[in-house]
């Protein structure tokens, strides 16, 4: 299943059970979305459920908050997370806060759906990765969805959730052709183990889970058995999933996509220390892009951001620095 | 000049595009910013357009097919012209000579496009790959440096458990610096097992803490563990005994019959019995065409060669080595290509491009036996010991290649040929 | 309209037309890659405000391949830009979205919509304050006229009466979204009049374009405060390159292409006697030319070395002492 079909048919089938759900966002409608996710839902659920907005990010979300306390359950899609910066002050001030602020009165049962990340040659202002800002934020759950099933299953629980989700989708993802398996009890907070392993743990999300899986076919020819976590929820994070991978492995590196300085991994590296430190046989390695903003010309749009080659080589480095 | 149209890429994420439909039919003249085609990318279905003038000269992909992008998809010929009457006339010559020039620098232009777009295609490819070269640099980094004493957390816990003083055995040179867990482990190991113990331990796979590591455990100790547990020593399967797995799964599969004979034979001096046995199937051979075929896919190969497989058991293990031409070598060649491929280092060569098998147990006393067809070969020759001048044989046929009456009329060639040998 | 300007409108015009015909072309060759806007149908725009408004600062969207050749900047370096090169003006980290060259006072290609407005308000306050009296020229489209950036930027402008000219470019698409179906107006000057002088302008025809500029830079340079400018322009492209623009008709197209403000020019001219065909053809061929040269050089010229990744994130003075 192509990984935007897995998310049409989840808003789909929310917005065939439901009532309540509505899609907003910049060309969601009669275009039928700039990624073709929402695809087919204006003919079918007409232009009342599925809105068009102006270029106003500000708004879609603020305007999504207040359908949220009136009773309905608005996914706000944003064009991109670089966009999404116009929302911050709705997002964070705002959706974040208003349950708690009220004392528990008000619910706020909302979905802010986003492609990140670096795509092909898009430059600065439309290739970053903001996962980090999101689960800063106290009261927002942060889930990122790297494959169909996830992407399906995860999106309708966020739908169903009463509380404010950012669900971050990838752009280079939404035209792969991914296998899709129907899960029973689906858990969205739960990592998963991609691959097992007995050497080392590999923690990442997103786009950067088949760099990974493509670098790890690489490092079995060096004798490496690497154990592949998929994060898939940023906030809260499955520390139990990530600290019993470590106790077996004894070691660990986290790939991310996002800056290097203050990026998701840096959070990760943090909650590793406190729950498994004597666990540790080797400093915890980050590879992630470089802290600079994202150049258009493809030679450095590569030489940015962690690739399989990369992860390859700054692996064996790391071990040969570390004795290991 | 031809002018390439090639799928073109019409989003930052699209890999591969669909020709929808044809605007165009070949032969028909279109004039540049026509619409040609209808293409779905991944993000939307969109028309493209030519960019230069000229008629279709072919249009190379289906309607509903899929191709990746910058793969060409149609060819237009920018010299043809539009068939028209009197367009051509009363044109200045100036305005010719305009037109030449703006032509060459098309010409050049289109040149480098295609060579561009190449360069940055490899250029791809090159980037996309695991670049395993560059971790030979790895070699020449040096461990961090760090004072005695240094150990990562795990290793501390695991020395601190087992009493173990990191600093002092580092200054000793005992444990590397830092040192990790694997260090500690093996110190313990050393310290609790004499090197022959681990030996045992490593052979069959068991677990060190399976013993209280209270005192010196030694060799005895070990053996007397396996014995009471009945553990099996673990030997990986070499790569050749893997081959040789798949070769006899597979020639179990092919729908084979048997067929039993007696042969007469006289061994003259100093050649082997084998070789004369690989003369007589190979002239044999040379008059039954379907002993030199084997199947491949839905054809029939017949090869000229009398190629054999004779099963040769090495210290290495069992080969089905080849003896390629046999029908044109000698005894004497035949029998001094059995000694040197006892020991020689087999190639790949070596080991193909045979149609017909042999195997010999003869020198084992073993008076009969069926033997497998090897790999892709039609039939195999399984041969018993000398008793009186008499060897019985079985052969083992795959009967999609040979039916009875071309076994049985091969036999008696192969009868007839060992009394010529 | 005399022959000098007919012959510097015509040329520009046509020039950001087969610029952005080959930078078309080259796209699909994937020579040029991420997004690529095409301005092709609204030439007259960039060329008239361009050539009117030829002093003071230039704030620009992401469409502006042609306003920056407009102003002046070599096809050579936005093309060689286009191709990511190291010789392109923004050194190839920038592409087709970020076309900057402060020596030409060109400030242009913000990919964020409505983005560079507070930033093209600011500038005229500095303006205002150093003396100087050719203001700020803020070029942005009818989406960007629906985010909020865009009214915080008219009311200040107008509340402190900031020497800026707020251009409203109203091609009626945001992507794919119509202006009537997620605003009051199609009329854009609809929202700004109240706040500041509004003019509007035929968006396919150079002259006008260039005389309502004129016109209404009077009132900046006099320092009477700011001015708004709609005028109604079309692109015959997508969005970009990725959008096939379904959600248009035929019709609607062509009723546009009809106004085309290449050949509209042209047959004006012609009409006038102030040029004839030949003169035209004339131009075509150094146009081709130009562009022709522009894309072997950037075709030609080297990509950026690695070391160029982590270079102009700070300036010189900075990086000396940052760690």
């Amino acid at each position: 299943m192509l990984y935007r079909s897995a998310l049409n048919r989840a808003i789909d089938e929310c917005m065939g059970a439901d009532e309540s759900v509505v899609i907003l966002g910049e060309d969601v409608g009669r275009y039928g979305g700039s990624y073709r996710v929402s695809e087919g839902l204006i003919s079918k659920y007409g232009e009342k459920r599925v809105i068009d907005t102006p270029i106003a990010e500000l708004s879609i979300v603020g305007n999504a908050i207040g359908m949220a306390i009136a009773g309905l359950r608005p996914i706000a899609e944003i064009m991109t997370v670089n966009f999404s910066l116009l929302a911050m002050d709705q997002i964070i001030n705002h959706a974040a806060k208003l349950r708690y602020m009220s004392g528990g009165k008000m619910t706020i049962p909302m979905v802010v759906r986003m492609p990140g990340g670096v795509s092909r040659q898009l430059a600065a202002q439309h290739s970053e990765s903001y996962e980090t800002l999101y689960s800063s934020v106290p009261g927002l759950i942060v889930l990122t969805a790297s494959n169909a099933t996830y992407a399906y299953h995860g999106l309708k629980w966020a739908i169903k959730s009463n509380d404010p989700v950012i669900f971050l989708e990838h752009e280079l993802l939404y035209p792969m052709d991914m296998e899709f398996k129907e899960i029973q009890d689906f858990d969205p907070f739960r990592a998963e183990i991609v691959k097992e392993g007995r050497d080392l743990t590999i923690l990442t999300y997103l786009k950067m889970r088949y760099d990974v899986i493509e670098a790890q076919k690489e490092l079995k020819k060096f004798g490496i058995d690497a154990e592949i976590i998929d994060l898939n929820s940023l906030r809260p994070l499955d520390i139990e999933t990530i600290a019993k991978s470590i106790k077996k492995t004894k070691k660990c590196v986290i790939v991310e996509e996002d800056h290097k300085t203050g990026g998701m991994g840096a959070e990760v590296v943090a909650q590793i220390m406190e729950e498994c430190f004597y666990d540790l046989d080797a400093p915890v390695l980050r590879i992630a892009g470089e802290d600079v903003p994202i150049p258009y010309n493809r030679k450095l749009e590569l030489a940015s951001i962690p690739t399989p080659d990369k992860i390859v080589d700054k692996i064996l480095k790391w071990k040969a620095e570390n004795g290991i | 000049m031809e002018y390439k149209i090639v799928m073109p890429i019409l989003s930052d994420t699209m890999d591969k595009g669909k020709l929808v439909k044809w605007y165009v039919k070949e032969g028909q003249y279109v004039k540049e910013g026509d619409k040609i085609a209808e293409v779905e990318s991944d993000k939307a279905t969109m028309d493209i357009q030519t960019f230069k003038s000229g008629v279709v000269k072919k249009l190379l992909v289906k309607e509903g097919e899929e191709v990746p992008v910058k793969s060409v998809i149609a060819i237009i010929d920018t010299e043809a012209k539009e068939v028209k009457s009197g367009e051509e006339k009363g044109k200045s010559a100036k305005e010719e000579v305009n037109r030449e020039k703006k032509k060459e620098r098309r010409d050049k232009e289109e040149g480098s496009e295609f060579q561009i777009a190449n360069s940055e295609k490899k250029q791809n490819v090159q980037n996309s790959k695991p670049n395993v070269q560059n971790s030979s640099i790895h070699q020449s980094i040096h461990p961090s440096t760090l004072p005695k004493g240094s150990a990562s957390p795990v290793a501390k816990k695991l020395a601190s458990e087992y009493n173990i003083d990191i600093e002092k055995l580092q200054k000793e040179n005992r444990l590397p610096t830092p040192v990790h867990e694997e260090d500690i482990k093996n110190y313990i190991l050393k310290r609790y097992f004499t090197p022959a113990a681990l030996k045992l331990l490593k052979e069959y796979e068991i677990n060190p803490d399976e013993f209280e590591l209270n005192h010196k455990i030694i060799k005895e100790e070990v053996l007397n563990y396996i014995k009471q547990n009945n553990i099996p020593k673990a030997v990986p399967l070499s790569a050749n005994q893997k081959a040789v797995i798949k070769t006899v799964e597979n020639a179990w599969s092919k729908p084979s019959y048997l067929m039993f004979d007696e042969i007469e034979v006289t061994k003259p001096q100093g050649i082997k019995l084998t070789a004369i046995l690989i003369k007589a199937l190979a002239i044999a051979m040379q008059k039954n065409p379907l002993t030199r075929s084997i199947l491949k896919e839905d054809k029939l190969l017949t090869y000229p060669a009398s190629n054999i497989s004779v099963a040769v058991s090495r210290d290495d293990g069992l080969y089905m080595c080849v003896i390629k031409n046999a029908e044109d070598k000698s005894l004497q060649e035949i029998n001094e290509w059995l000694k040197t491929i006892k020991t020689k280092r087999l190639t790949l060569d070596d080991l193909s491009g045979s149609t017909f098998g042999i195997s010999n147990l003869g020198m084992f006393n073993v008076k009969r036996f069926t033997a497998l067809i090897n790999d892709k070969d039609c039939a195999i020759a399984a041969f018993g010991s000398l008793i009186d001048g008499k060897i019985k044989v079985t052969f083992t046929i795959d009967h999609r290649i040979l039916n009875g009456v071309d076994t049985a009329k091969f036999v008696n060639d192969f009868k007839t040929a060992l009394k010529e040998v | 309209m005399n022959r000098a300007r007919v012959e510097k409108f015509y040329y520009l015009m046509k020039l950001g037309r087969e610029f952005e015909l080959k930078a078309k072309e080259h796209y699909m060759l994937g020579d040029i890659a991420g997004f690529l806007h095409l301005d092709i149908g609204q030439e007259a725009v960039s060329v008239g405000t361009m050539q009117a408004f030829d002093k003071g600062d230039v704030f620009t969207h992401y469409r502006e391949h042609v306003l920056a050749l407009a102003r002046g900047m070599d096809p050579k370096i936005v093309m060689a830009e286009l191709f990511g090169k190291k010789t392109g003006v923004s050194k190839g980290k920038g592409g087709s979205m970020h076309l900057f060259d402060p020596k030409l006072d060109f400030y242009g290609g913000d990919a964020i919509v409505a983005g560079h407005l507070p930033i093209a308000v600011g500038c005229a306050y500095a303006r205002k304050l150093q003396g100087e009296k050719a203001g700020v020229f803020a070029i942005f489209g009818d989406g960007a006229s629906n985010a909020g950036a865009f009214f915080e930027s008219i009311n200040i402008a107008s509340a402190w009466k900031l020497p800026i000219m707020f251009f409203a470019e109203n091609n009626y698409y945001a992507i794919g979204t119509h202006i009537s179906w997620v605003s009051p107006f199609v009329d854009l000057v609809e929202k700004a009049k109240n706040y500041m002088p509004t003019f509007t302008c035929d968006g396919m025809d150079v002259c006008d374009v260039y005389n309502t500029v004129t016109q209404a830079k009077e009132i900046i340079e006099n320092g009477l405060g700011p001015v708004f400018i709609e005028a109604k322009t079309y692109r015959y492209e997508g969005h970009s390159m990725s959008d096939a623009g379904k959600y248009r008709s035929e019709e609607e197209m062509e009723i546009f292409k009809r106004k085309d403000p290449i050949e509209n020019l042209k047959k004006k001219a012609i009409e006038l006697n102030l040029v004839d065909e030949k003169y035209f053809r004339e131009l075509d061929a150094k146009v081709e030319y130009v562009i022709n040269e522009a894309v072997e050089f950037a075709a030609s010229s080297p990509e950026p070395e690695i070391e160029e990744l982590w270079e102009d994130l700070f300036c010189k003075e900075c990086e000396n002492v940052i760690p």
